[in-house]
């Protein structure tokens, strides 16, 4: 047995700390968060970034080319769309409310989905089966087949469709969730917990939401690319955010009209979208193997 | 000498009706008559699949019993028990050393906040007072402070060993039963464990209920031994008689296979 007494080391790095510098170590994953959080300001301080307004028309100047075109100007960086409009400013509004909605849509998703799931997970018999397998059938078709259904009904509009991707979307963390649940709770710590007299909800939030995190990040940012290619797709069937309100899709949509005249106002909107999508996708797995580093290694 | 545990007429009966595709499968544990002494150490013995793990987990309240009751210190606990409460009062008095300790340990919780679960559901302490416990009972099974904030995967077989004894004696219990405590680790750090159990049954006072597939520790560091084979107690008695004398087959089988392995002068 060892005598001596070290004194203690003064700093230990928190949990946070350590899943930080796993994924500082893997480059891609960098560049993804640097990306990501470049999408996340512009989202956040739109107004302060944009030279002009989100609807501000330019007679003067219809589809003007980017700056780095040979008769492009650089008041218009990303050049100008059929109605005059700046398509730099417009892309960063759409980064806004595309990312923006998308990010409401999946949080919401995930707090009704993990808590069904949990409950379904926690319990036993008919009650978790049908908390489980009713969703599972909703897995079947695929989300925006789901949403399109919904937005039919209800009507089109931005609100309608997050509302219907948020619906899609909860199935899949109801369906991980439980499973996670489920095989924790089999697991010889939960037994050690129950002998310490810990009840469910306590074992839930002590033992099995800290076991929890890798899978919700995994399925969050799963989720958060899916409600934005998603909510881009709506946007650009007309069924989700209408014209004049500067979505992803929807300007998309607006520059498919002049294609062949002002290609870019399709491939600059679809490059953002196709970027956004990406630098979630690539945060979320340098995080999964940052999560996954703090508990194996 | 006084008696700290009675378990009296306890059974468990796992009764698998035939199924579709199914064997049926049909386990009878006990009824089983056990008294176990202050600081006395009892070793479970018998081949795989005889119960002994079972009967460990019946004795905790891990496992819900048929029938029976267990007594310790006075305090009467159904083995059948129903609510929460009940089995919420034994986790003071009898603790259990479960079989992985690997597994037993939450791997995305730290070792302090593992060892904080007991005190935290079972006393009234503060959070400033808990971590005072912890660090004490870290360096009495041989550890560091600083293990307080480290995770399982950096911890090795033996002193995640350590931490599930930490755990276990972290209340202060009056029993405290382990399945297979020694069987994963190596035998430097297996004499280690066994050394440390025995200074802290000795410093605490607390009963030892253990079980084992070997028996040198048996022999080593028992008291009374009890042989089981297919749920039933067969043989119990003082360490060396059963040795010396076992009565019931298997224990002869059991003994003879441990005598053929040590040196013959041990027999005489």
């Amino acid at each position: 047995m060892p005598q001596f007494s070290l004194y203690e080391e003064e700093f230990h790095p928190s949990p946070w700390q350590r899943t930080w510098r796993a994924f500082r170590a893997s480059h891609i994953a960098m560049a993804g968060a640097v990306l990501l959080a470049i999408f996340v300001i512009f989202a956040i301080f739109a107004p302060l970034l944009t030279p002009y307004g989100a609807n501000e028309q330019n007679i003067d100047g219809l589809l003007v080319p980017p700056s780095w075109m040979g008769n492009g100007s650089i008041s218009h960086l990303f050049g100008t769309d059929s109605l005059g409009r700046d398509l730099f400013t417009r892309v960063i509004y759409g980064c806004r409310i595309t990312l923006g909605s998308a990010f409401i849509t999946v949080v919401i998703a995930m707090l009704i989905g993990v808590s069904l799931g949990a409950f379904a997970g926690m319990l036993r018999g008919v009650r978790s089966s049908i908390a489980n397998h009713f969703p599972d059938a909703l897995m079947a078709i695929p989300t925006l087949l789901i949403a399109i259904i919904i937005v039919a009904i209800f009507g089109t509009g931005l609100v309608n469709s997050m509302w219907a991707i948020t619906l899609a979307l909860i199935p899949q963390f109801v369906h991980h969730t439980r499973s996670l649940v489920r095989s924790e709770m089999k697991k010889d710590y939960i037994v050690a917990s129950k002998l310490d007299g810990a009840n469910k909800w306590q074992l839930f939030t002590y033992s099995i939401l800290p076991n929890m995190t890798e899978m919700l990040v995994v399925q969050g940012t799963i989720a958060l690319s899916i409600a934005v290619i998603d909510i881009a797709a709506l946007g650009f069937l007309n069924l989700g955010a209408q014209s004049p309100l500067p979505e992803l899709g929807a300007i998309l949509s607006d520059g498919l009209d002049v294609t062949y005249l002002a290609p870019w106002n399709v491939a600059l909107p679809g490059m953002t979208i196709f970027l956004l999508v990406l630098s979630i996708n690539v945060v979320g797995d340098g995080l999964r193997s940052a999560l996954r580093k703090r508990v194996n290694h | 000498m006084t008696d700290v545990m009675h378990v009296k007429q306890l059974t468990f009966l796992h009764n698998e009706k035939k199924r579709w595709l199914k064997r049926p499968e049909v386990f009878k544990l006990g009824p089983i008559e056990l008294t176990v002494k202050r600081g006395e150490t009892v070793a479970i013995i018998g081949e795989n699949r005889s119960g002994k793990s079972l009967l460990a987990k019946l004795l905790v309240g891990a496992v819900r019993a048929d029938e029976g009751e267990i007594e310790i210190n006075e305090h009467k606990y159904l083995a059948k028990y129903k609510s929460k409460d009940g089995q919420r009062k034994r986790t003071h008095d009898i603790r259990m050393i479960l079989q992985h300790s690997s597994e037993t340990m939450n791997p995305s919780v730290p070792v302090g906040r593992i060892l904080d679960e007991p005190l935290r559901l079972n006393t009234q302490l503060d959070a400033s007072e808990r971590k005072e416990v912890i660090e004490d009972t870290l360096v009495k099974v041989g550890l560091l402070r600083e293990h307080y904030y480290f995770y399982r995967n950096m911890l090795s077989d033996g002193q995640q060993q350590r931490i599930a004894l930490a755990r276990a004696i972290m209340l202060k219990p009056k029993v405290l039963v382990a399945d297979e405590p020694f069987a994963a680790l190596d035998p430097s750090i297996r004499s280690q464990t066994v050394n440390l159990i025995l200074a802290l049954q000795q410093e605490l006072g607390l009963a030892f209920i253990f079980i084992s597939h070997n028996l040198g520790i048996v022999r080593h560091i028992a008291d009374k031994v009890i042989v089981m084979e297919k749920g039933q107690i067969v043989e119990e008695g003082k360490t060396e008689t059963i040795f010396r004398w076992p009565q019931h087959t298997r224990t002869k089988k059991l003994v003879t296979a441990y005598h053929s392995l040590v040196p013959q002068q041990t027999i005489r």
